[in-house]
C-alpha cells in the first residue's frame, strides 16, 4: 500500500522480497518487480470493514472503532454471556472469518484477536496474535505480558509522540517493563503528561486517565438536514462545522475528546450509531474522517434506504489536554517546561554529551567539585543535585575562580632571579614568585598566597597526585590559581 | 563554600511574569540602564571580571525562576557561579566545537527558544548574517543575551581583539567593561584571596552617557555589594594602574 510515493504497508511475502515500510515506491518496485501497488484509501478500507463491524456489534453493541481494521470491544457483558474471555475471543475470530468469506474477498486479510486489561494492552496483544489463535491475558496479568515488549509500541498503539520514544530508547529504556519500573512521579516530572500516559500504558493499567468525565448531554451537537441528503460529501461538510464547534468548545475548557459517538439517521428512521475512540484525542479533522467512514460503510453495506436527515456528534469521553500547565506551589512552571523543551532540542542538535547540568560532588581540586553531567539522564526538576557533599579537607575556601581549566596549561613561574620557583615536600616554597609566564607572555606578580599542598589518593600509586596550589595577583589586576606538580607549574584557573 | 543566600520561604512560584524586564540584584541596578535587564537586548561583558559580572547580573532572574544556558564557555566555573548566587538547578551548559560559528549560532538560537538567559563566548569570526539572525531570534523570543569575549583563558582557541569579537562588542546594546580595583586578602605569601573591588563602566547603544560603578565582586562575605558597605579595611593587594 502506497501513500505519497512511500510504502505504508506490505504483505509478508513482499517483506521477504525486500519491501520495507517507508521505502520509496520505485525502490520497492526494484526489489520486487511483481509487486502489486495499491493506493492508500481509508474510505475503501472503511467500506470493507463495515460488515465486520456490524457483525460484531450484534454480539457486543458497545464496541468502539479506532480506525478501519482496528476494533475494540469491552468484554464484561459479552464474556459473561458467552462464558468467558476465551470463548468471546474465539467467537470473534470465527465471526470475522465468516464475514470475510461471505464478502468473497480474495485479498489476504490478517487477523489478530487479543484480550487484556485496557485498550492499548489488548491492541498490543492482538497485533502479536495476528495469524495465530487469540491470546487471552487474565485480568491483572497485563503488566507482565507487556513487560518484554518494545517501547516502540507506545507510538504504534498509544499515540505517544515519536520524540518521547526516541528519548526513552536513547536512555536505554527499551522495553515497556523498564518504563513501568520507573517511579511514576519521576516519569511525570521528566517527560510530562505524555510520559505519564505512556507509563500507565506500560504498567498494564487502562490508559484511560482519571480525569475522564462524562460530559453533560447538552454537549451533543447535531445537524438536522431539511432536505434528506443522499451523498457523503454534504454530510461531511456539515460534520466539519459540527466538529470544529465541538473541538473549540472543549479546547476552551482545556480538554480534548477521546471518544465520540456518531449518530446518523435517515428519513425512514434507520439509524447508524458508532463509537469512535482515539487515545491521543480526536481533532476536528479526525472526527470528520470518521463520520465519512461510518456513512461510507453504511451506504456500501446497503443499510439506509433513504437520505440522511440527522447527524449527531456526542462526546462521551474527554480528558484534560496535554498542554495544560500545572501550577502548583513549588511545581513545574511554564519556564521549566519551555526550558525542558529547549534542552531536548539542544540535545538533538549537539548530542547528549554536549548538554550538561551541574551536579555537586566532593573534590579538592576545582575541576572535581562540581561535575557536569548530561542533561539527558538527569531529572531537571530536582533542585539539589548532589552526590556526597562532605567537607573536603584541603579544598580552597571561597571565592572560587570563575574560569576553570578544562585541561591544565603548563606555565612557568620564576622568582626575582629568574630561577624556577619550587615547592618542597613539606610544602615550603623556594622563593617568592615574581613572574608568571603564560602563553609565552610574562606577567609581573604583585601579590601571592600559598602554597596549599594537596596529597590526593596517596594510597593508589596510579592515581596518586601531589601538588601545591598558589594564588597569584599580577600587576594587571588578574588573579590566577596555579599549581606545582612534578616540579612543573600548571595554570588551573583564573578568578575572572 | 558559601551557601547561596536564598530565602527558603521566598514565594518564587512559576516563571517571572513576561514583563519587559528581568530584575537584577540591588547593587547592580546602577550598572544597567533602566536598572534591570531588558528583554531582547544584548549585554557584552569584558575585562578581568567579565564572567563574575555576567553571572551576578543573571543571578536574581534565575533565582526568580528563569533559566540560564551557558553556551560555548567550556571554562565556566560553577562553584564561583553558585557563590555569586546563581541557582545551579536552572543552569544548563551547552558545548560548541571551537570556532564553529554556524554551530554556535544554531545552539544559541535553540537556547533562546526556551530559556530566558543565554551566556556565551562569541567565536572570534562570526559572519554578520549569522549575528543578525541570532539577534533577530533574541528579539522575537524576548530573551537576554550576555556575551563574553572569545578568549577567556590561556590556550583556549581564539584571538584576543579579533574582528568578530569586537563587532559583537560594538553592536551590543549594553557594554560592561570591568577593571580590577584591588584584591583583598593576600600579601607576601600570607592570607588568601578574600574579595575584589571592581570598577564597571557601562556604555553602549542604549546608554546615553557612560556610567561608572564600584562594586565588591565578590565581597569578603561572598556577596556582591556596593562599595559603600565596605567594612574596616584590611591589607589590600593593590593593582598598579594598567
Amino acid at each position: 500500500m502506497v501513500r505519497s510515493e512511500r510504502v505504508l504497508a506490505r504483505t509478508p511475502m513482499a517483506a521477504r522480497a525486500g519491501v520495507v515500510v517507508g521505502q520509496r515506491r520505485r525502490d520497492a518496485q526494484r526489489a520486487c518487480p511483481d509487486l502489486v501497488l495499491v493506493p492508500h484509501d481509508p474510505d475503501r478500507d472503511a467500506r470493507a470493514f463495515e460488515p465486520l463491524v456490524r457483525a460484531v456489534a450484534a454480539l457486543a453493541p458497545l464496541l468502539e472503532v479506532v480506525e478501519p481494521g482496528w476494533l475494540l470491544v469491552p468484554t464484561r457483558g459479552p464474556s459473561r454471556y458467552l462464558g468467558g474471555d476465551a470463548a468471546l475471543a474465539d467467537r470473534l475470530l470465527g465471526l470475522t472469518r465468516t464475514v470475510l468469506d461471505d464478502a468473497g474477498s480474495t485479498d489476504p486479510v490478517r487477523l489478530g484477536v487479543g484480550v487484556a486489561d485496557g485498550r492499548a494492552a489488548a491492541t498490543i496483544v492482538a497485533r502479536r496474535s495476528v495469524d495465530g489463535p487469540p491470546t487471552v491475558i487474565p485480568p491483572g496479568g497485563s503488566a507482565d505480558a507487556l513487560a518484554p515488549r518494545s517501547v516502540r509500541w507506545l507510538a504504534e498503539v498509544g499515540d505517544a509522540p515519536p520524540d518521547l520514544v526516541q528519548v526513552l530508547v536513547r536512555l536505554g529504556i527499551r522495553d515497556l517493563g523498564a518504563l513501568a519500573a520507573l517511579p511514576a512521579p519521576d516519569v511525570l516530572a521528566r517527560f510530562g503528561t505524555p510520559g505519564l500516559h505512556a507509563h500507565r500504558l506500560a504498567s498494564g493499567r487502562d490508559p484511560r486517565p482519571p480525569e475522564v468525565t462524562e460530559p453533560s448531554p447538552d454537549r451533543c451537537i447535531e445537524q438536522v438536514f431539511t432536505e434528506p441528503v443522499l451523498h457523503v460529501t454534504p454530510v461531511a461538510f456539515a460534520a466539519k462545522h459540527l466538529a470544529d464547534q465541538l473541538v473549540d468548545t472543549l479546547a476552551g475548557e482545556g480538554r480534548v475528546c477521546t471518544r465520540v459517538v456518531v449518530v446518523l439517521e435517515t428519513e425512514h428512521g434507520e439509524r447508524s450509531e458508532r463509537a469512535w475512540y482515539r487515545d491521543a484525542g480526536l481533532t476536528a479533522a479526525a472526527m470528520v474522517e470518521r463520520v465519512r467512514w461510518q456513512l461510507d460503510g453504511w451506504l456500501s453495506d446497503g443499510g439506509p434506504t433513504a437520505g440522511v436527515v440527522l447527524l449527531r456528534l456526542a462526546p462521551t469521553e474527554v480528558r484534560a489536554d496535554d498542554g495544560e500547565q500545572i501550577r502548583l506551589w513549588g511545581g513545574r512552571s511554564r519556564a521549566d517546561d519551555d526550558a525542558q523543551r529547549a534542552v531536548t532540542r539542544l540535545i538533538g542538535l549537539a548530542g547528549p554529551d554536549a548538554v550538561t547540568v551541574p551536579e555537586r560532588v566532593g573534590g579538592r581540586l576545582h575541576a572535581d567539585r562540581v561535575r557536569w553531567t548530561p542533561a539527558a539522564t538527569t531529572d531537571l526538576d530536582v533542585a539539589d543535585r548532589r552526590r556526597s557533599d562532605g567537607p573536603w579537607i584541603g579544598a580552597l575556601p571561597a571565592p572560587s575562580p570563575a574560569t576553570v581549566a578544562v585541561d591544565p596549561v603548563e606555565v612557568s613561574l620564576v622568582d626575582v632571579a629568574g630561577d624556577p620557583v619550587l615547592v618542597g615536600g613539606r610544602g615550603e616554597i623556594s622563593a617568592a614568585p615574581a613572574t608568571l609566564v603564560i602563553d609565552g607572555r610574562p606577567h609581573e606578580v604583585s601579590a601571592w598566597a600559598g602554597p596549599w599542598p594537596v596529597d590526593q589518593v596517596w594510597w593508589d600509586a596510579d592515581r596518586h597526585r601531589r601538588l601545591a596550589r598558589v594564588q597569584l595577583v599580577t600587576t594587571d589586576g588578574t588573579a590566577w590559581l596555579v599549581a606545582c606538580e612534578h616540579r612543573r607549574w600548571w595554570w588551573l584557573a583564573t578568578y575572572t | 563554600m558559601i551557601t547561596p543566600r536564598v530565602n527558603e520561604l521566598d514565594v518564587s512560584v512559576g516563571a517571572p511574569e513576561r514583563a519587559e524586564r528581568l530584575p537584577v540584584l540591588g547593587p547592580l541596578r546602577s550598572v544597567l540602564p533602566d536598572g534591570a535587564l531588558t528583554r531582547g537586548r544584548t549585554v557584552h561583558c569584558h575585562g578581568p571580571a567579565a564572567v563574575s559580572l555576567a553571572v551576578a547580573v543573571s543571578s536574581r532572574a534565575v533565582r526568580d525562576g528563569a533559566w540560564l544556558a551557558v553556551v560555548g564557555v567550556p571554562t565556566f566555573g560553577p562553584d564561583a557561579a553558585a557563590e555569586l548566587g546563581l541557582e545551579l538547578s536552572r543552569t544548563v551548559a551547552v558545548e560548541v566545537p571551537p570556532e564553529r560559528p554556524r554551530e554556535w549560532a544554531e545552539r544559541v538560537a535553540a537556547a533562546l527558544d526556551g530559556l530566558d538567559l543565554v551566556l556565551t563566548a562569541v567565536p572570534s569570526r562570526v559572519p554578520d548574517g549569522l549575528l543578525r539572525s541570532v539577534r533577530q531570534r533574541l528579539r522575537t523570543r524576548g530573551g537576554v543575551l550576555l556575551t563574553l569575549p572569545s578568549t577567556l583563558a590561556p590556550g583556549v582557541h581564539g584571538v584576543i581583539g579579533s574582528p568578530g569579537a569586537s563587532r559583537v562588542a560594538e553592536t551590543a546594546d549594553v557594554r560592561l567593561a570591568t577593571a580590577t580595583g584591588a584584591w583583598r586578602g593576600v600579601d607576601g605569601g600570607a592570607g588568601r584571596l578574600l574579595g575584589r573591588l571592581v570598577n564597571v563602566t557601562t556604555e553602549g547603544r542604549r546608554v546615553p552617557r557612560p556610567v561608572r560603578t564600584d562594586l565588591w565582586l565578590p565581597g569578603p562575605d561572598g556577596a556582591v555589594r556596593t562599595v559603600h558597605t565596605v567594612h574596616a579595611p584590611v591589607a589590600v593587594a593593590r593593582a598598579a594602574s594598567a
